[in-house]
């Protein structure tokens, strides 16, 4: 079962605001989601490998070979500030 | 010893591929800013990201020189967190199963040689760099993003600052040896964090893991262990404890400053990317990549001890760079007496390249010259302390030693006759000196010496003047 506070944190990670009225409605809805998966259990998945992708495919692997990379000019294209040739943000400090 | 200091060491190193870990963009260091991109290292949306081969191959040969076992099936994971420097919002990493697992580094410790083992290496992509402007800006460079990354994790099995920094000589000797990374701390391409706490022997107690980042150097990394084992032990002394953070190291104050408390666990959320395929290994590619593997550092120590009856130490300190071990075989080869060789390149080459900070391959003279130049002391063409200013000469201009002895008039005097004369004359200026000698005082012998030296402009042969010298001091 999904509590309030698993919501915040949840709100955190995704980079969401919530407000308070709104977190009874995400915890129905959150809980009716998770049951719904509950019924995957049901399934008995002893000895059975765990597919890590449904692609059965291996090793598509990249040669080792330098190709040419975008301008500077397109690499900063779709940025809505740039300086000296760097994307430009508020400043961020960790 | 009441207290047990416990450490455990994290090292990124970036690997020398031609290209990133995921997209065809040159891994090359520096460049013009935001020249080194592409949809993929950007994260655009879309963008697939398609595994290097290279790095698999080189992430394999670390594993291998560090004896880990490598996994025949293995894939690789979002590691989610939210930061400028990381484009897509997560990192492609690897999480329950990491290409190399289990392993060890051998260590020679005070206590003599220990195996330091290891968690695991996993691949990895590198982010991106931010810049902090004093404007209250940052501004970002993304060539460094999708450069690829192994990840090495010791267990913490180290226990002091000594047998961290060995560790950290030996893992970056052998990364550069495998040509897998050039291990420069400077650019960034190893970087090292540090886990540690201490024990109370006595009482059982514990103090909480403290992260040190931002090590630019292994000297960094001692000094910023010393300064945490003590915070720690004062801490435990006064019945308190550490608290479990984040900090850095700080090199103008010498200490280490607080960057974070490490409250809840970050959640990374790990999970699978599905965009990049499981990873499959078979054993004829691991067999060929541990075919390739050039000799060793501990393989190659063994070898000089053996073959050339060098002492452990002296082994040690010329396969500490493959650089090195090369030059001085080299040399060996143009002049057979090993013993000779190792002393001139452990002493005055060795040295003078530490001390200026310079590798081997800056050296303006090759292997060829300096055994021509050891051929002429042990030759007694010239004497050993002329030996010791022709390598300085060849050090600044890089010239043949036998053309600067010629050109500097520096053969060696061991003419018997032309020795005596100058011998008498030196004797005949410094009467004092001749009384001192009889009077018991030896120091007198060394002050002629050097007279005779100075007459000789240093060319006199110093075994035949020395056994000349008492000779002529006892007959006078």
């Amino acid at each position: 079962m999904i509590k309030k506070d698993d919501i915040y944190k949840l709100a955190e990670l995704a980079k969401l605001s919530i407000h308070e009225d709104e977190l009874e409605v995400y915890e129905e809805k959150l809980n009716r989601a998770i049951e719904s998966l509950e019924k995957i259990k049901e399934v008995n998945t002893d000895n059975v490998e765990i597919t890590y992708n449904v692609n059965q495919m291996k090793n598509p692997l990249r040669e080792d070979i330098v190709r040419e990379s975008l301008s500077q000019n397109e690499v900063l294209k779709n940025t809505v500030e740039e300086q000296y040739g760097y994307f430009k943000i508020l400043k961020v400090m960790d | 010893m009441r207290y047990k200091t416990i450490i455990g060491l994290e090292i990124h190193v970036e690997l020398m591929t031609k290209t990133k870990i995921f997209c065809s963009c040159t891994n090359e260091f520096g460049g013009e800013v935001n020249t080194h991109c592409c949809p993929v290292c950007l994260g655009l949306p879309g963008a697939m990201p398609i595994l290097n081969k290279a790095v698999l191959e080189y992430a394999m040969k670390a594993g291998i020189a560090f004896n880990c076992n490598i996994a025949r099936n293995t894939k690789m994971d979002r590691k989610n967190y939210f930061y400028s420097d990381l484009v897509k919002g997560y990192q492609i990493s690897q999480d329950d199963i990491p290409l190399c697992e289990g392993g060890y580094i051998e260590i020679e410790s005070k206590e003599g040689p220990k195996k330091v083992h290891l968690n695991r290496i996993h691949i990895e992509e590198d982010t991106g760099k931010s810049v902090h402007t004093e404007d209250g800006d940052t501004l970002l460079d993304y060539n460094r993003a999708g450069v690829p990354l192994i990840e090495i994790v010791s267990k913490p099995e180290m226990n002091s600052a000594e047998e961290a920094r060995l560790f950290l000589e030996k893992l970056r000797a052998t990364l550069k040896y495998i040509e897998v990374s050039d291990c420069k701390m400077e650019e960034g391409s190893l970087r090292c964090d540090i886990n540690i706490n201490i024990v109370d022997m006595e009482t059982g107690n514990k103090t909480n893991i403290t992260e040190i980042k931002n090590l630019n150097s292994f000297r960094a990394a001692v000094k910023a262990i010393e300064h945490e084992e003590k915070r720690h032990i004062d801490l435990l002394k006064e019945g308190k404890n550490s608290e479990k953070e984040t900090r850095r190291w700080d090199e103008v104050q010498g200490e280490t400053i607080i960057m974070r408390q490490k409250g809840g666990a970050a959640d990374y959320r790990f999970a699978v990317d599905g965009d990049i395929l499981p990873i499959e290994i078979s054993e004829e590619w691991i067999e060929e990549i541990k075919n390739s593997l050039p000799e060793l550092p501990h393989d190659k120590k063994q070898r000089f001890i053996r073959e050339y009856g060098l002492t452990e130490y002296d082994a040690e300190v010329l396969t500490q760079s493959r650089d090195i071990a090369l030059f001085y075989e080299d040399t060996v080869k143009h002049i057979d007496d090993p013993k000779l060789v190792s002393n001139w390149i452990m002493g005055d080459v060795l040295r003078r390249l530490n001390d200026e900070d310079l590798e081997v391959d800056s050296l303006k003279f090759d292997s060829k010259a300096l055994a021509d130049l050891i051929k002429l002391v042990k030759d007694e063409k010239i004497n050993n302390n002329t030996g010791k200013k022709v390598l300085r000469d060849m050090f600044e201009t890089g010239k043949d030693p036998n053309s600067i002895v010629k050109e500097k008039g520096l053969i060696q005097i061991s003419d018997q006759g032309e020795l005596s004369s100058i011998v008498d004359k030196v004797l005949d200026d410094n009467q004092q000196s001749i009384e001192d000698y009889k009077n018991g005082k030896d120091r007198a012998v060394g002050y002629l010496m050097g007279q005779i030296m100075k007459a000789t402009r240093g060319k006199a042969n110093p075994q035949l003047v020395n056994k000349m010298l008492v000779e002529k001091l006892e007959s006078r």
